[in-house]
């Protein structure tokens, strides 16, 4: 008997961890002189919870005037995925700023490097954009929220964001 | 930098690729580069489906009114009534034009700026001095113009006037020197120009 209790007992903490054993996790880290934060954020489980949570949560409603844009944002990206890896679409040097925007496999990534010492990587996984526009409910005119997550699901691992400004830096990654 | 000098430029290009585009589907990259003396460079390659949509995205967001691109940008653009200045006039003075042999069209000079406007042959140049300096130099065949002004009403084929540029000039849109920075823009097939 103590045994079927035990095993009912550690059936949720079974199943969470399963879950996150599966999932994507994305890692929030700040830091700087004061603070480390690091937040590591479960996906599936937060896919998990939202499908679980209210509707207002579920169901993001969408302004009318952003919504148009949508089918826009996936034409963007269709075309962006279509065009040849490393090749540079914009760079700027002036002085000591340099900017990059380029493709690399399924991402588009755009660098910052600034005279000051300050730099901005950011990874755009266009796999995750796509799955964004998709998320998006014509009919009902909202996003689905579940399918937002999974969205970032869809993500590579690797650094998404990396921010470096002089003693502070933001780094979210896909893990 | 002459800013203004550059944001017309790189405006330019855009809508000149846009117009481009259409027409240009499969292939086609527009390159625009800008170098200044002091180390300063741009350097954009964007192929042109990509701004084909943001043009679109443009044509329904930025040109209420003046200008109308159709539902489906097919590179005519209209040009709502109203305007100083009417297609049909523009149509009437060109075909006049057109008649009239090698002639100077514009001269204006105001102070140490010269800008020329002329017609050699069977093409027309227009010339931007300040300074002594070269500043913009742009040759415009007339076939372009004839492609342009050959839409019907009160449209004109931006696309196919782009195209008629891009291969008269070998691809070759505009160039613009401007003391010690250098505008250049084109199209070709290759993704890094």
């Amino acid at each position: 008997m103590l045994i079927k209790l035990a095993a009912l007992t550690m059936l949720p903490v079974a199943l969470v961890g399963g879950v996150v054993a599966n999932s994507s996790v994305m890692i929030v880290e700040v830091d700087n002189d004061d603070v480390h934060i690091v937040v590591p954020v479960p996906l599936s489980l937060v896919q998990v919870a939202v499908a679980f949570a209210p509707d207002e949560a579920k169901y993001i409603q969408m302004d009318s005037e952003v919504a148009q844009y949508l089918p826009y944002l996936a034409r963007f990206v269709d075309e962006l995925r279509a065009i040849p890896d490393d090749v540079m679409l914009v760079e700027v040097i002036d002085g000591g700023d340099h900017v990059r925007v380029y493709k690399e496999e399924d991402v588009l990534r755009v660098q910052v490097e600034e005279r000051n010492g300050a730099n901005v990587n950011v990874r755009v996984p266009l796999a995750s954009l796509a799955a964004m526009v998709d998320a998006y409910d014509k009919e009902a005119n909202v996003f689905r929220a579940t399918r937002l997550v999974g969205a970032l699901r869809a993500a590579p691992s690797g650094d998404l964001v990396h921010v470096i400004d002089g003693d502070e830096e933001v780094h979210i990654r896909m893990w | 930098m002459n800013r203004k000098l550059l944001s017309l430029a790189i405006g330019a290009a855009m809508l000149l690729a846009a117009g481009a585009t259409a027409q240009a589907q499969d292939a086609g990259w527009i390159h625009v580069r800008v170098t200044e003396d002091e180390g300063t460079s741009v350097n954009v390659n964007l192929p042109m489906s990509l701004i084909s949509v943001a043009m679109e995205l443009a044509q329904k967001h930025a040109f209420d009114g003046d200008m109308d691109f159709g539902d489906e940008f097919d590179g005519h653009v209209r040009f709502g009534h109203g305007n100083d200045l009417e297609i049909e006039d523009v149509r009437r003075m060109w075909a006049e034009l057109r008649d009239a042999g090698d002639a100077d069209y514009v001269q204006v000079q105001d102070g140490d700026e010269n800008v020329n406007i002329y017609r050699r042959g069977d093409t027309v140049f227009i010339e931007v001095d300040e300074d002594g300096d070269d500043k913009v130099r742009l040759q415009v065949p007339f076939s372009v113009v004839d492609v342009l002004l050959e839409g019907e009403g009160d449209e004109i084929n931006l696309v196919g006037a782009l195209n008629e540029m891009a291969q008269s000039n070998n691809g070759q849109i505009l160039q613009v020197n401007d003391g010690g920075t250098t505008v250049r823009i084109w199209i070709d097939d290759n993704p890094q120009g």
